[in-house]
């Protein structure tokens, strides 16, 4: 507790940091809310700025532009159909179809409130239980890293409502995407067709903003002359619609729950915490098949998630010193630089530091909320926004920032090239949102398993040993098998 | 509204135009050493912002003053693959430089990941710092010393897991001689993780009983007393760890370090690289980059291109058996 209250004393003695996390946060929402600039890009083009800060400017800067910008997705998510950044494609799925209906401002105040409620619940956790959650996280081994990923592709099935083999098509097509590039473990290179650019896979941003900013792009293009029915929306509200929220507690809980739970798990991510919550979220609801069609339990379980990321990423950084995500990283080397080792010393040696980057990201959730409720009237403003005067703008923004993020001229054809082939898939009624599943998830399965084969000398038998990995692979047959038999039964019924 | 929107637009097109074609650069070797530098120079980081390399590279900038302003580009991707070819790749007018790592250089040639020979190609500048191996363990296992641990494998093999940093690497080359030197290779389980922080994390939470890392990774932890360090890969003992053994004092030959230095696309004028080196030089005489690269695990030691070329070439012959090694195992 005397770090939380050091932490306070530390971040409110200097009015620097307080201004810095208002810019913070402000330049992270813009960079979220423009498709092609994403969070990741704000974090690293603040990165040298900090360099000459002291370290506590330098930490609560780079939170407020992470916290701004991975909410900030959600903006262009609702109003546009694309995602700003990339941890808000799930926030598509729902939010633009109640924009559709009318309802953008709705739609904005969930996104908006929930962000603040998945990231203060991971702030809580970070600021009362993060020594305990830090054990928690370093007793997972390679098995558990695999168990969860698995699970987290088995809701492919519950996923596929519509078709499932044209499901299982698109998350095929994500696995081999995923798949591209050097072999860590062999060396050998997969599917580079020569180009050494491919050897470090296909960069995801690259392949997110084809898919879903130039894809969509394409799809909306073609009806661009048709005049666009103007939405009507009734004035913007600046509390959250509690009356539509009302089914909503369950996924809100599960986004906390998902989105802190893999934050404190090093290299899973946003992305896959993000598509794990929605699609837990859609299996335990009562109307499983609004989902996809405006409804705010979307919209919660993934703005919820992706923003409690954030947070309990910064568990296992202030606790152990190891880092989670690339801002993390950066941060950590934010701390070297300024001769701070950070590692399980920290927590010790600077308290003052520990409490300070806690009281910072929880802050930081605050502005985001308060700056996001007065920017709304404006945001909300775009959707009536001419089409052809809003496409190229995104599509620039999109050039320049995947340009950037790796200063590289090839991931832009990549991100072109794979507009393309989205258009083509939508054309063939393949849905996006299974292709990213395996394009995140497939990696991650497996890098883990084979490490974990490696260690076991190829014993499978081995994962016994390991109850969480059992248990999370358990779950992983039941999403496989329950929407199966469940379809069986209905069969066998109407065969009656 | 409409007049803003145009505006804004066509001033995006024109940044994406410009930023896109900046780095099409195709002057060849025609720069004036004697003016020598008339714009800014690049230096490409292959790896991502916050690690090592580019804490590095930013401490170097802070202090080096080449006369013109250096500006740091973050190419990652591939365990620093990408940027080392996107930096052989570039024009060797001298205003494209590149940080690296000599070790990872000859890992992306002897492995067969790449058809360049990148350690004998690329221009050496200089070293400037270098890193150490480690063998370590944790407090959990109560061994203090390597006899000890030699002694616990011998009496129960099959039951060790050793990490190491990336597979068919020096790296891994370096784990395999040393746990070959110390005779307990066929009685422990390497097992590849795909960076220092990430062995580290499986070291801290038991997953591995053993780990040949780097100092910069587990310097913090060895002073939280997290981590136990048993030998260090050098001829020596070290200054800053006088009671850690070094590999040869224990009788095991080997001592592969990890330096870092920077280098520039073949062919680049031999004056500009002087010119360079000579400025790296003078920073890395100075107290201050010293403390700050202490600070990061790395010690600061000035090696000049030609001998750090030559140390490369001797290590990359010695490590060519290891590698026909592990091209078998890993096959």
């Amino acid at each position: 507790m005397s770090t939380i209250i050091l932490g306070f004393e530390y971040v409110f003695s200097d009015p620097m940091c307080i201004a810095l996390l208002f810019l913070g946060v402000f330049v992270g929402i813009i960079f979220g809310s423009i498709p092609g600039l994403t969070a990741t890009l704000g974090v690293t083009l603040f990165i040298p700025f900090t360099y000459t800060m002291s370290p506590i400017q330098g930490m609560t800067t780079l939170i407020a532009v992470y916290v701004g910008g991975i909410s900030g997705g959600l903006i262009t998510a609702t109003l546009i159909n694309i995602p700003g950044t990339p941890s808000s494609i799930y926030t598509c799925f729902d939010g633009y179809p109640m924009t559709k209906k009318g309802k953008p401002a709705e739609a904005l105040a969930i996104g908006v409130f929930c962000s603040l409620i998945g990231g203060s619940f991971s702030a809580f956790a970070l600021m009362g239980i993060a020594p305990q959650l830090a054990k928690i996280s370093l007793s997972f081994g390679s098995w558990e890293y695999f168990a969860i990923a698995l699970m987290g592709l088995s809701v492919v099935v519950a996923m596929c409502s519509k078709s499932l083999i044209k499901g299982l098509i698109g998350a095929v097509i994500g696995l081999i995407l995923g798949g591209v590039g050097l072999d860590a473990i062999s060396g050998v290179s997969r599917l580079t067709f020569g180009f050494w650019q491919l050897q470090a896979g296909i960069s995801s941003t690259a392949l997110m903003m084809g898919l879903f900013a130039i894809t969509e792009v394409f799809n909306q293009s073609m009806e661009l002359h048709n005049p666009r029915p103007k939405i009507e929306f009734k004035k913007s509200t600046l509390i959250p619609p509690l009356r539509e929220m009302k089914s909503c507690w369950k996924a809100i809980g599960i986004g906390c729950v998902i989105g802190t739970g893999i934050g404190i798990l090093p290299g899973i991510g946003q992305n896959a915490s993000t598509l794990i919550s929605y699609n837990l979220a859609r299996s335990v609801s009562k109307t499983p098949e609004e989902f996809g069609h405006g409804c705010p339990e979307g919209i919660s379980a993934s703005e919820t998630s992706n923003n409690a990321t954030n947070g309990g990423a910064l568990i296992p950084l202030v606790c152990l010193g190891i880092p989670g995500d690339l801002t993390t990283s950066a941060m950590i080397g934010g701390l070297m630089i300024h001769g701070l080792q950070p590692g399980p010393l920290l927590y010790n040696e600077h308290p003052e530091l520990v409490g300070g980057i806690m009281v910072a990201y929880f802050l930081a959730n605050v502005v985001m909320y308060i700056l996001e409720l007065g920017l709304m009237k404006a945001f909300v403003r775009m959707v009536n926004v001419k089409l052809s005067y809003l496409f190229p703008a995104i599509v620039a923004c999109c050039v320049l920032g995947v340009y950037t993020l790796n200063n590289r001229m090839f991931d832009v054809w990549v991100m072109i090239v794979f507009g393309i082939i989205g258009y083509v898939l939508i054309c063939l009624g393949i849905d996006m949102a299974p292709v990213i599943l395996g394009f995140i998830l497939g990696p991650l399965i497996e890098k883990y398993m084979r490490m974990s084969l490696i260690a076991s000398n190829g014993s499978w038998g081995a994962m016994l040993n390991r109850p969480v990995a059992v248990f999370f692979v358990v779950i992983a047959l039941l999403f496989v098998v329950v929407p199966v038999v469940r379809r069986w039964i209905v069969m066998f019924k109407k065969s009656k | 509204m409409k007049k803003v929107l145009s505006l804004v637009l066509a001033a995006l097109t024109l940044a994406a135009l410009l930023t896109g074609c900046g780095d099409k650069k195709s002057e060849g070797n025609g720069a004036d050493a004697a003016a020598y530098p008339t714009k800014d120079v690049q230096i490409i980081i292959p790896y991502a912002p916050g690690g090592g390399s580019d804490n590095l590279v930013r401490g170097m900038m802070k202090y080096l003053d080449l006369g013109a302003t250096t500006v740091a580009i973050n190419v990652d991707g591939a365990a620093g693959y990408i940027g080392a070819l996107q930096g052989f790749n570039s024009s060797n007018d001298g205003y494209t430089i590149m940080t690296h790592n000599e070790m990872d250089l000859i890992s992306y040639s002897m492995s067969g990941q790449s058809e360049v020979e990148l350690f004998k190609d690329l221009e050496y500048i200089c070293d400037v710092v270098t890193d150490y191996n480690l063998l370590c363990t944790s407090p959990a296992t109560g061994w203090t010393t390597a006899q000890e641990a030699i002694d616990y494998i011998n009496a129960n093999p099959g039951t060790v897991t050793v990490g190491c940093t990336g597979s068919n690497n020096v790296n891994y080359g370096t784990t395999m001689e040393l746990l070959k030197a110390m005779g307990i290779y066929d009685k422990v389980t390497i097992v590849p993780y795909d960076g220092g922080a990430a062995s580290e994390t499986a070291l801290q939470g038991g997953h591995i009983q053993l780990e040949v890392n780097s100092l910069a990774d587990t310097s913090s932890y060895i002073a939280a007393g997290t981590n136990v360090p048993l030998l260090i890969c050098n001829p020596e003992r070290i200054d800053a760890y006088p009671d850690l053994p070094c590999t040869v004092e224990a009788g095991y030959d080997v001592t592969y370090g990890k330096p870092r230095g920077f280098f520039a696309p073949a062919g680049t004028d031999p004056a500009v690289l002087e010119y360079i080196s000579g400025k790296m030089e003078e920073v890395c005489g100075m107290p201050e980059f010293q403390e700050a690269m202490a600070n990061l695990g790395f010690t600061v030691e000035y090696v000049d291109g030609a001998a750090a070329k030559e140390r490369t070439i001797a290590w990359a012959e010695s490590l060519t058996p290891v590698f026909e090694e592990m091209a078998q195992i890993g096959g």
